[in-house]
């Protein structure tokens, strides 16, 4: 799923998958315990993080000696500016530090720091009361490694249910309005932090008199935002974006008879729509947040303009 | 017409001949001796001999190489490193390989294991780096 949602946006995007950075993981450092607890830890670490596909890891050590023995001996590559491009090959952009400090329990650290600036991107704690506590406790880092560092594009489903309030010239006709949504977002789209957002849903919206009975309004839309970290665990993803609503009106188009009463048919009418939304996010885990979004759309229909302020919540499932 | 049809004749043998006589593997992977700081070498040893014996049985002769003679082999652009650690009475190990032209791993897995079931562990890994289509892809 997720190598067709890439090769397809390669098709079409290509330049929409950013390089992945490449990391060194260097051996983690120990306190009150064996080396060897170290060792495990790091090299648990290390694997995990290499599954998650968010980084290139790089293998300094090994890699400088390999390399080391390769631009002594290889044939045409002694001077000075072939082993400059070998370590340019070997350069990474981050490096990632860990320490093991044995108190009761096992206290395991881990900070991604940036190379070029020096600046500790990341930091991270989590405590493993026995050896046998290793593995979740790394995993709980590397998640957290993983929801920060991402860079790749990714998909997130989000389902809401929500309130529509008709203003404007659209208050002529409907009032309150109820319903759900479900989007699809692309994040990490053209740029980091980038989010393409398709969706669509239906919002039942009462008649503003007799003569309508009830408007069904089924919106249809693309928008592109952007995430902004306020902290680690909340997200604002402001979205601008059109589309549009597909209103199916129950109504009597010559009002009502000489007793008082209705004949409903049903028309459609598909109207433009712009609209701004602010996902406010708070994330549970790496793979689900909780949100409130509240959002103003406005409609065009034949010369008039509606008002559809809005307030919606959810969850988001990130995949 | 009959010319043509000669020329692609002797086009299509020579090309096939080629692809026949090309018998270089397009990657060689060499194993490196574990790192460990267990005293016990022979132990070492033998879970090396072990994963080097399983990926010859998988990929062939051409493909594997172990000198247990320490150093790093050139003619290898893949790299097989392996760190072993026991603490209690687990062991703790981790395989990986790298790209020796762009240095980057390309395969990394820790597992865990008794001592008894060490060397299922090691064919176990084998198995997963004969199935890793990015170790053996240029």
């Amino acid at each position: 799923m997720k190598k067709l949602l890439a090769a397809l946006l390669l098709i079409f995007f290509p330049f929409t998958l950013p390089a992945k950075d490449r990391v060194a993981i260097l051996d983690f450092q120990t306190y009150n315990c064996p080396q060897s607890v170290a060792r495990v830890v790091g090299q648990m670490t290390n694997s995990r993080i290499f599954e998650t596909k968010v980084f290139t890891l790089v293998e300094r050590e090994e890699m400088d000696a390999i390399l080391r023995e390769m631009s002594l001996q290889q044939t045409g590559c002694t001077d000075s500016s072939c082993a400059v491009e070998m370590g340019k090959l070997l350069s990474a952009n981050k490096i990632l530090t860990g320490t093991v400090l044995k108190m009761d329990t096992f206290n395991i650290a881990v900070k991604v720091i940036n190379v070029e600036n020096g600046r500790v991107e990341g930091s991270y704690r989590s405590e493993a009361m026995n050896t046998a506590d290793f593995e979740p406790a790394v995993l709980s880092i590397v998640e957290k490694v993983r929801y920060d560092f991402r860079n790749e594009l990714y998909l997130s489903i989000a389902v809401s249910a929500g309130y529509r309030k008709a203003l404007g010239d659209y208050s002529n006709v409907a009032g309150n309005g109820y319903g759900g949504s479900i989007h699809a977002d692309l994040h990490n789209f053209l740029f980091k932090g980038g989010v393409l957002s398709i969706g669509t849903g239906f919002f039942t919206f009462e008649g503003a008199d007799g003569a309508i009975d009830s408007i069904l309004a089924i919106p249809a839309t693309a928008g592109f935002g952007y995430s902004l970290n306020i902290s680690r665990n909340t997200h604002i993803i402001p979205v601008l974006g059109a589309g549009i609503h597909a209103n199916l009106m129950n109504h009597d188009p010559d009002n009502a008879d000489q007793y008082g009463n209705y004949e409903y048919t049903r028309e459609v009418f598909i109207d433009p729509v712009v609209f701004l939304r602010c996902d406010v996010e708070m994330t549970i885990t790496p793979f689900v947040q909780l949100f409130l979004s509240p959002s103003y759309t406005i409609m065009f229909e034949k010369g008039k303009t509606g008002q559809i302020p809005g307030l919606d919540g959810g969850i988001r499932f990130t995949f | 017409m009959y010319r043509f049809i000669n020329i692609l004749t002797i086009l299509i043998i020579a090309s096939s001949h080629g692809v026949a006589g090309n018998n270089t593997p397009a990657v060689r992977l060499s194993i490196n001796s574990f790192k460990s700081t267990l005293s016990d070498s022979a132990m070492l040893e033998k879970m090396t001999s072990v994963l080097y014996r399983e990926l010859v049985r998988l990929r062939g002769e051409d493909c594997v190489v172990y000198k247990n003679t320490g150093g790093i082999d050139r003619s290898a652009n893949r790299q097989l490193t392996g760190s072993v650690e026991k603490i209690d009475a687990t062991y703790f190990i981790t395989i990986k390989v790298l790209d020796g032209e762009k240095g980057e791993q390309i395969f990394n897995k820790t597992c865990t294991a008794g001592s008894g079931d060490i060397e299922k562990a090691m064919r176990d890994i084998a198995g997963d780096i004969h199935k890793d289509r990015r170790v053996w892809q240029r």
